[in-house]
């Protein structure tokens, strides 16, 4: 995996300096940005790292850009700078899915660990994007038969209750299930089941009723 | 009228001319026939001559043949040897050789008979040239004969007929008589004709007449006048006039020459010659009635104007009313209108004599008659006061019957106590030649009436001497009415003395002549008062208006006060007046609204302010966030202890370029706020642009909206006060993000754009939003017009008066497409000179 680089996204020139120099203190990777446009241009999904972003630009708002990075499944933590008191802005950008927002002009250790969080938070994420990848990537070598009787079985349905709704013989269930274990790389039940639970398969709730 | 005088000119014309016609006729005849008779006379003496040169012409013929050589010749060598005595050589048709050729002689004579006989006068040759023979009686001709033809032409009756003979000897070469030439010719009308070349009336006829019965022997034309005629039976019809001969001496008959005109011929000749009189007289009668009746006309024309005029002088002068002129002789008329006219002058210069007579007899009655009637009061009085006259207007403005005060004294009964006195010294100074100068004078006195009421009246009294005495004749006007007028002229001064505004007049000298209670503080501002010059300032403008007639507005002020004066001059008159007012309060109003007016500007420059506070906030929060973490990133390197000094000065000079930001924002801030009196700078239209677009970027971004600058590339200046400018682009773009809230985030756009015109500096504000309704367009600059929910409607107005107070125009054009179009106009400065107020 390569270095996470911070991005520093803002129309003020001063600011940009200015945050990078104080980033820059702390050893990260800093790479700034006068607009969203140009950022985003820079951007592709595979880059590590976390986004520093004055939410009133000029052209592509702050919001539009997390927006467009949702879209894109590029799930790189935004951190949101704001002006002082512009909470309503705020509020909005934590709903769209910014990880943290300061005030300016922030406390910087404050700053500093809001972007070790995040730049941790993409690392995880980057991990887990990778596993749910594995699964799915599984997942779709089954037939649809294998694929009910998954789901099904991660549900915590009996063999026998599933020959019963598939009208097929317990002992084609239980072919069925080996086929789907083995396919899912899964070692246990257990393991089929958190698999399923990673790509959303299963809810918690439903997992609490299992 | 012409019709009467063409009738007239006519009938006189018509009368003369047969009057005339008669007589000249007669007379015309008379002279003709003499004329006439004369002539004929002429004629037949005319006619005797020539009938005397053609028989002389044969006789020189005869001569010139006897001269000839050719005969001569002949005879010479004895041609009729051998002849007998009485055998004659008849030459018929043939020429004789004695004979000269034909063409030599045929033009001078034609005779009958040519004869050459011997010396014995015996005939031996004949030359028959007529075509009648020879009579035989002339075979021998005697010595007597021949003699008398010699001298000259002969004439002879021979056998009943008249003869003409001529004769000539013929000598031979020796000059020895050889024989004669004899010529013969019978006179009849042949001859008669040959003599008479032409004749002097055309069908008169010319005639031989022999012997006492005057017998016609031969006629120039036979077939009018035939031989053997008697001329007594053709008398009748034919004029005759003759002539005997006396030079062709024959005895045995008398001829006589006559020459005869047919009456006929002349009664012809004599008609026509009365024909042409009588036409002639025609016309000139006609060219007499023409113009005779013409000046008829002419003169009746002329007649009838007199008419009038003498009719219409009548009408005028004495009132007399003659009779028309109608129809009828004018003549007449004119002879009727102007003893009519005679009379009546004469009868009106008698009753105006007696007019005359009457009036100067009545004069005196007269004179009292007008005294009586005089609507002015006349009383007379004597030289000891006493009331000799008393006329009926003082009757009735003294209330006085005539009878009541006559003889009395005048003084005591109608004069007030006070002047009685005056009055007797009056006439008694003028009586002792001292006069005290009451007499001719115009003197107003209160006169008492009968009743004790009293009216004021002017009073003349002037002597007069009549005979050895001397009266006094007292005039006396009421002067109610005069007075009464007096004292509402009097009241009208009162308008200007009772003004509560200053009114003064001047004269030309610039003194004040006369100042109302009203002008006390304005004199006293100048320092003067009423009677003394006016100050200079007021003085030459007083001079120029009087100069020029015209009315002149001026304003005084001094101190705290201050006087709007209007000079009126009266040019004929020769001074002005001044209407003055006190305009002090109204400039202190004035100025205090200006101060309003300021403040309220700023007010809501403070509101606008207070509106970006926000905005201003961020703008001065993106430098010190800045520097705060400049300033860490230092610190946390320096804890570090791996910091380059060129780095940290880098980082320190970035901290200095933003504190230095913040200050900048700080001091646009109090420009903007701050409460000042407003100054005029030249500052470029670009800087204001530039400054306003700054305090509004965060108010700009917050709305997601963008502002685009469009700005002219040179530097143009404009004279204003740069904060209040900013204000009002402040305000535009504020207007433009509040309009655009219903506007696509996206699409929220502002452009602003300045450029000039010829003298003329513009700024455009445009938005994206949807523009101002037609309502809004003609209200948009109303005070508290708003289409905002929030708004208090007083941004534009505001704003409007102040572009206006810098002499620019704010005005709005709008689209429902391409949003509001906000443009201010300002004047172009290019003095360059920073020149403050």
């Amino acid at each position: 995996m390569s270095e996470p680089t911070v991005f520093v996204v803002d129309d003020d020139e001063a600011m940009r300096n200015s945050l990078r120099w104080l980033i820059e203190s702390v050893g990260l990777k800093t790479e700034t940005h006068d607009s969203a446009a140009s950022f985003l241009e820079a951007y592709y999904p595979g880059r590590t790292g976390c986004v520093i972003l004055d939410v009133r630009m000029p052209g592509l708002s702050g919001l539009e850009l997390q927006d467009k990075l949702s879209f894109q499944d590029a799930n790189i933590p935004i951190i949101v700078l704001t002006g002082h008191g512009d909470v309503p802005m705020a509020v909005r950008a934590m709903k769209s899915g910014a990880v943290d927002f300061l005030e300016k002009p922030c406390n910087d250790q404050l700053l500093l660990d809001c972007i070790q969080h995040a730049l941790d938070q993409d690392a995880e994420q980057k991990a887990d994007m990778s596993l749910k990848t594995d699964i799915k990537s599984h997942m779709a070598q089954l037939t649809p038969r294998e694929h009910d009787v998954l789901e099904m079985v991660v549900e915590g349905t009996p063999n026998k209750e599933i020959a019963a709704a598939l009208g097929v013989s317990t002992r084609t269930v239980e072919v069925h299930r080996a086929k789907v274990m083995e396919k899912m790389q899964a070692n246990s039940l257990a393991d089929l089941v958190r698999m399923s639970m990673v790509i959303g398969l299963v809810h918690e709730e439903a997992e609490a009723e299992g | 009228m012409p019709f009467k005088s063409l009738m007239v000119g006519l009938v006189c014309g018509l009368l003369v001319w047969a009057v005339l016609d008669v007589i000249q006729t007669r007379s015309l005849e008379k002279i003709f026939s003499d004329h006439l008779q004369g002539q004929l006379d002429a004629a037949v003496i005319e006619g005797r001559i020539r009938f005397d040169q053609h028989v002389k012409r044969q006789a020189r013929t005869i001569k010139l043949l006897a001269a000839n050589t050719l005969i001569s010749d002949y005879l010479s060598h004895d041609p009729w040897r051998g002849h007998r005595d009485d055998d004659v050589i008849y030459y018929k048709n043939l020429t004789p050789e004695w004979f000269p050729p034909v063409s030599r002689w045929r033009g001078l004579m034609q005779p009958g008979h040519v004869l050459l006989l011997d010396t014995s006068g015996r005939v031996r040759e004949d030359y028959q040239v007529s075509r009648e023979p020879l009579p035989d009686e002339l075979t021998n001709i005697d010595e007597l004969l021949l003699r008398q033809t010699q001298q000259q032409a002969y004439m002879a009756m021979i056998s009943g007929s008249p003869y003409l003979f001529a004769s000539e000897p013929v000598l031979g070469r020796d000059g020895q008589r050889r024989g004669y030439l004899l010529l013969v010719s019978r006179l009849d009308s042949a001859f008669l004709r040959a003599s008479q070349d032409s004749l002097p009336t055309a069908g008169a006829v010319v005639a031989l007449l022999g012997g006492d019965e005057r017998r016609v022997l031969a006629s120039s034309s036979s077939r009018v006048l035939g031989v053997d005629v008697l001329l007594d039976s053709v008398e009748h019809d034919y004029l005759v006039t003759g002539q005997s001969f006396f030079d062709y001496g024959s005895s045995d008959f008398r001829l006589q020459f006559v020459t005869l005109v047919p009456r006929t011929q002349v009664a012809v000749i004599n008609a026509e010659v009365l024909d042409l009189e009588r036409r002639q007289r025609v016309i000139a009668a006609l060219a007499f009635v023409l113009a005779f009746t013409l000046v008829m006309v002419l003169v009746s024309g002329r007649i009838n104007r007199l008419l009038h005029r003498v009719t219409s002088f009548s009408q005028r002068t004495l009132g007399l009313n003659m009779r028309d002129i109608g129809s009828g002789d004018q003549l007449i008329l004119l002879e009727q209108q102007i003893g009519v006219l005679t009379t009546e002058v004469l009868e009106t210069r008698e009753a105006m004599r007696k007019h005359h007579e009457l009036q100067l007899s009545e004069s005196e009655a007269f004179k009292a008659a007008i005294l009586e009637a005089a609507l002015d009061t006349i009383i007379t009085v004597d030289h000891n006061g006493r009331i000799l006259e008393f006329n009926s207007a003082a009757e009735k403005a003294f209330g006085y019957p005539k009878s009541q005060v006559m003889n009395r004294e005048l003084a005591g009964l109608i004069m007030p106590d006070e002047f009685c006195e005056t009055f007797r010294a009056g006439i008694a100074s003028y009586l002792a030649d001292t006069p005290d100068g009451l007499m001719g004078q115009r003197l107003e006195v209160e006169t008492v009436r009968h009743d004790g009421s009293s009216f004021p009246a002017e009073l003349v009294v002037t002597p007069a001497q009549v005979g050895e005495e001397t009266v006094f004749t007292a005039y006396v006007q009421d002067i109610t009415r005069r007075k009464e007028a007096e004292l509402e002229i009097q009241l009208l001064a009162n308008f200007a003395r009772e003004n509560p505004n200053p009114v003064l007049r001047v004269d030309r000298d610039n003194r004040i002549v006369f100042a109302n209670l009203a002008s006390e503080p304005l004199l006293s501002m100048w320092g003067r008062a009423s009677g003394e010059m006016l100050p200079d300032e007021i003085a030459r403008i007083v001079d120029s208006a009087l100069n020029s007639g015209v009315d002149v507005e001026h304003e005084s002020e001094q101190g705290d006060r201050m006087y709007s004066l209007v000079i009126s001059p009266m040019q004929e008159f020769g001074y002005a007046d001044i209407y003055g007012r006190d305009v002090s309060e109204t400039r202190r109003v004035e100025a205090q609204s200006r101060r309003n007016q300021a403040e309220l500007i700023h007010v809501s420059r403070f509101s606008t302010m207070g509106e970006m506070a926000a905005g201003l906030a961020h703008e001065l929060n993106q430098p010190l966030s800045a520097i705060v973490n400049y300033a860490r990133g230092c610190t946390r390197r320096m804890n570090k202890g791996d910091i380059p000094e060129d780095v940290m000065h880098q980082a320190l000079d970035e901290i200095t370029n933003q504190a230095e930001r913040a200050g900048e924002i700080i001091r646009g801030l109090r420009a903007l706020v701050q409460k000042r009196e407003p100054i005029r700078e030249a500052v470029e239209i670009n800087h204001i642009i530039e400054e306003s677009v700054r305090f509004s970027e965060y108010e700009a971004k917050k709305n997601g909206a963008t502002i685009e600058l469009d700005l002219v590339e040179d530097a143009l200046e404009v004279r204003v006060d740069m904060v209040q400018i900013e204000q009002v682009v402040l305000n535009l773009i504020r207007n433009a993000l509040d309009a655009m809230q219903v506007t696509d985030m996206s699409e929220r756009n502002i452009w602003i754009r300045t450029y000039s015109t010829s003298d003329h500096v513009e700024i455009s504000v445009r938005d994206s939003g949807p523009g101002v309704s037609d309502k809004g367009l003609d209200r948009i600059f109303h005070p508290f017009y708003t289409e905002k929910p929030q708004g208090m409607g007083m941004g534009l107005p505001i704003s409007k008066t102040i572009i206006e107070a810098h002499d620019g125009e704010l005005w709005v054009q709008s689209d429902k497409e391409a949003g509001a179009d906000f443009r201010i106009r300002l004047p172009r400065f290019e003095g360059g000179e920073k020149a403050d107020e």
